[in-house]
């Protein structure tokens, strides 16, 4: 009997040790390669079509004042049905036949996808934030709220809630430590957590089916495609697969340029609590279609666009993973755009007045577009998977790129210097920028401060004798107060010129040395110019406007043009030079600085032995 | 001549002069009587107000000495003040042998001492010659294009009183960019463009009239203005002005104008009656 008992006591507390753990636990092992394909396997992709329950494209608008939901079938443009929701303070979700949203009143509020009609609301949770929702084709929902007790973020709560497609709760679970906004799919909802973690759980029920851990970054991203569910951080994209422990212990597919400022936004920031609702981030992010690659996720036809604000970059990725860019297109002041996304050979994209545009991915073509619809919209949902646009007898080629990036980089929009410190970056890269455009983007009244500057340092880094022509007819220009002109761009061109010891360039310089209008900045580059060409020619003049200006208080601030023509009569003038250098220094006229640096030169000259003159 | 002077500066410079021991002594009272290496010395000296006495002094010698003393110092390089004494002093002496030298500083950097030259270049004597004329006229129809607002006033002023006809057009620029003195300039030289200017400038309701009037009046008052038809009409625009000093340009104008338009004073004198 007693040993029945025994027995019986050890068999019960065996049972509960082997009893698994509960979701989102943290001593739940994570990488377990059995559990992780088991998980996967279960996993319906979405269709390589639309989601939503009519089985056609559909677009959702959001209204600015008040917020309406807009329906657009978007091969047409035309309005499928609007619905009120003023109180929205989320974007539009589509989960099979609702599209779904935050009312800040009633709670989760779904509308039918054919008619707009409210079908149903759940209430949120008090006191809990909302994290973001998320559908799957089969109507089912996820959504995440989050609850800091006290507003303490290191015991901060979250909730992930899955709804069936009538709005009745299936589960709900609680852990302790952040969640991200969930993707999910018919049968399994993938959660991020914690930032390394990803955990799949069972849609049904609330087990946790696997758990992955990615060593070396973290799960900001994720895309969910008839491909495969695509998750990454700025490092790049990995694609959920069997394999996925070992893959994430490799880097991510991922792509490099020699552009700088180019932001690798793969999708919505998941952790990021502003991407509940439409925001700048729509139209700020990487578009591209990832597919099932080699090696993990790759790009479809190698290819993506940046969509930055109003402009969007073409990239074609090589082997090697490396992106060039392929195009430039840049909107109107007046177009605003709100959101966009990619479809293969395609780039759909909405702007605020309800039209819809589409580029080709592979040119930036323009290839379509839709009526506005005479509202003003302040977000958009798209569910277009596999559309193609419409033919059209309107196809826009865009400009060249050279010139879509200079019109970028002068774009008089000061909204977004951003972009334009992209496209200045992407002109000193993709190059071909000969002399004739840097002298254009120099001298053009209308380029930025910034493209001059970078202008200008290209050209005084890589200074090309074939210019010279062009450099010299840029200070030919006469000083004319009537007809409006200068010589322009001096000081750089008096740089390059005397970098490439052009001494046809002498006559030219001496003259502008010579002209009262002359800044003391364009002296002091004329005066290094002429001095690093070392024609013996300059010694005259050089002479003359020491001699003339010595005593000048206009020099007394600025006195470095007057020192190197000094430095010059002491290195190329003969005795006649000496002894007006001895002057200068003898006379009490002479500005004391430039007394001092003559005397200075004579000491030091002195001291070291002379090199022997050829 | 000027390279020759620069020549002589720095050899100057190379021979290292020194200065006769007679010539070390206590200032004069009177410059007239000092001889050429004291006033040297005393515009080199440290006494500023001596220095531009001195300066004054040459200016006023008639000896060739003198004057290339004058020069080679003003090519050694002093500071404005005194530069611009030295150029005045060049100009005073209406020596043609200056004349390189003051080209030289209506090219210097300081915009005064660039009005002081182009003011003594206009004082230079060059008798019957015509070329030195032609060079000095050059040079002040450039210096309208000159960046700087004095030097562009000054070079109008200039060229009207010198009354060079070629300056007419480049003053009507200048006119049209708001310049009062290329208005002024206009009066001197201005032809029948300058007329029709005048004319459209008097029904623009923003300009100031006065300005107009005054120089409308300087038109008339020139023989070599015209034709008849002309003066006719601007004297019909100052009639329709309803201002006092368009009143006292008619009456200037009847009294006292040219004999050979006598059309437009008689109506010049009908206005008046009125």
């Amino acid at each position: 009997m007693k040993t029945s008992a025994l027995s019986l006591t050890l068999f019960v507390l065996l049972l509960a040790s082997c009893k698994p753990l509960p979701p989102f636990h943290q001593n739940t092992m994570p990488n377990d390669s059995g559990k992780i394909a088991k998980a996967i396997n279960r996993i319906t992709l979405p269709p390589a079509g639309p989601a939503n329950a009519t089985g056609e494209p559909l677009v959702i608008f959001q209204g600015l004042n008040p917020r309406t939901a807009v329906a657009v079938a978007p091969a047409t443009g035309k309005i499928l049905w609007k619905q009120p929701t003023p109180n929205a303070i989320s974007r539009y979700v589509v989960a099979g036949s609702h599209v779904v949203y935050l009312d800040k009143t009633t709670g989760l509020t779904a509308l039918d996808v054919r008619s707009g009609k409210q079908a149903w609301t759940v209430p949120m949770r008090a006191q809990h934030t909302f994290m973001g929702l998320s559908g799957a084709p089969n109507g089912k929902i996820a959504y995440v709220t989050n609850f800091k007790p006290a507003g303490d973020p290191l015991n901060q709560v979250s909730t992930v809630t899955i709804l069936s497609e009538d709005g009745r709760e299936i589960w709900s679970l609680e852990a302790n430590g952040r969640m991200g906004l969930p993707l999910m799919t018919n049968t399994v909802v993938v959660v991020p957590y914690r930032n390394q973690h990803l955990v799949l759980l069972d849609t049904s029920s609330p087990k946790e089916l696997a758990r992955i851990l990615i060593p070396k970054g973290e799960v900001r991203f994720m895309k969910a495609t008839s491909e495969g569910i695509f998750f990454g951080d700025k490092r790049g994209m990995y694609r959920l697969s069997p394999d996925i422990v070992d893959v994430v212990g490799r880097a991510p597919a991922t792509m490099t340029t020699d552009i700088h400022n180019v932001e690798f936004r793969y999708s919505l920031d998941r952790y990021d609590p502003v991407t509940t609702d439409y925001s700048a981030y729509e139209v700020r992010s990487l578009l591209a279609t990832w597919i099932r690659g080699k090696a993990g996720a790759a790009l479809h036809e190698n290819r993506f666009v940046i969509h930055m604000f109003k402009y969007f970059l073409g990239f074609s990725v090589n082997e090697k993973s490396q992106a060039t860019l392929q195009w430039a297109v840049m909107h109107p002041y007046t177009d605003e755009l709100i959101g966009s996304t990619a479809n293969k050979d395609f780039v759909f994209y909405a702007k605020a007045d309800g039209s819809l545009e589409c580029l080709k991915v592979a040119t930036g073509e323009r290839v379509w577009r839709t009526e506005p619809l005479g509202m003003r919209m302040r977000g958009v949902t798209f569910d277009i998977a596999g559309m193609t646009p419409p033919s059209s007898a309107e196809v826009e080629a865009p400009a060249p790129l050279l010139d879509a990036l200079t019109a970028i980089a002068n774009d008089p929009d000061s909204r977004y210097p951003l972009a334009k410190r992209l496209a200045i970056d992407a002109l000193a890269v993709v190059g071909g920028a000969g002399v004739g455009r840097l002298i254009k983007m120099l001298t053009n009244p209308e380029s930025s401060a910034e493209l001059r500057e970078k202008a200008a340092r290209d050209l005084i880094a890589r200074p090309d004798p074939n210019g010279v022509p062009l450099y010299l007819s840029l200070l030919q220009q006469p000083f004319d107060y009537i007809k409006n002109t200068r010589p322009m761009a001096v000081e750089v061109m008096a740089t390059v010129l005397g970098s490439l010891k052009t001494k046809e360039a002498v006559p030219t310089m001496l003259q502008l040395l010579a002209h009262p209008a002359t800044s003391q900045k364009e002296l002091v580059a004329l005066t290094e110019a002429l001095l690093a060409i070392g024609d013996k020619g300059i010694i005259r003049p050089f002479r003359e406007f020491l001699l003339a200006y010595r005593a000048d208080p206009a020099f007394a601030q600025d006195i470095h043009a007057l020192q190197k023509m000094a430095e010059a009569l002491f290195r190329l003038g003969g005795p006649a030079e000496r002894q007006v250098l001895v002057f200068l220094t003898e006379d009490e006229r002479t500005l004391p600085r430039l007394r001092e640096y003559i005397l200075r030169m004579f000491t030091e000259s002195r001291k070291a032995p002379q090199p022997a003159k050829p | 001549m000027r390279k020759f002077l620069v020549f002589m500066v720095v050899s100057w410079l190379a021979l290292g002069i020194s200065f006769p021991a007679a010539a070390q002594k206590a200032p004069l009272k009177n410059m007239q009587q000092a001889d050429l290496n004291y006033l040297l010395f005393v515009i080199q000296g440290d006494n500023a107000a001596d220095a531009l006495a001195a300066i004054a002094e040459l200016g006023k010698r008639k000896t060739p000495e003198s004057l290339d003393m004058l020069q080679m110092q003003l090519l050694l390089g002093y500071p404005p003040a005194m530069s611009k004494a030295m150029i005045q002093a060049l100009g005073a002496r209406k020596d043609p042998k200056a004349m390189e030298t003051l080209v030289f500083y209506t090219r210097h950097r300081a915009t005064e001492l660039r009005v002081e030259a182009l003011v003594s270049l206009c004082e230079l004597d060059f008798g019957k010659d015509p070329a030195p004329v032609k060079v000095v006229n050059e040079i002040l129809l450039k210096a309208l294009r000159d960046y700087q607002e004095a030097v562009r006033n000054k070079a109008a002023w200039l060229l009207g009183k010198r009354r060079v006809a070629e300056a007419e057009e480049p003053l009507l620029k200048l006119f049209a960019r708001g310049s009062t003195a290329a208005m002024q300039a206009l009066g001197f030289i201005g032809g029948i463009r300058t007329a029709r200017t005048l004319a459209m400038a008097m029904e623009n309701t923003k300009s100031s009239k006065e300005p107009l009037i005054t120089t409308i009046g300087t038109l008339l008052s020139r023989d070599d203005f015209g034709p008849e038809p002309v003066r006719v009409q601007l004297v019909q625009i100052l009639g329709d002005t309803n201002l006092p000093g368009a009143q006292n340009v008619l009456m200037v104008y009847h009294g006292s104008g040219p004999d050979a338009f006598p059309r437009s004073r008689k109506l010049a004198f009908q206005i008046l009656s009125k």
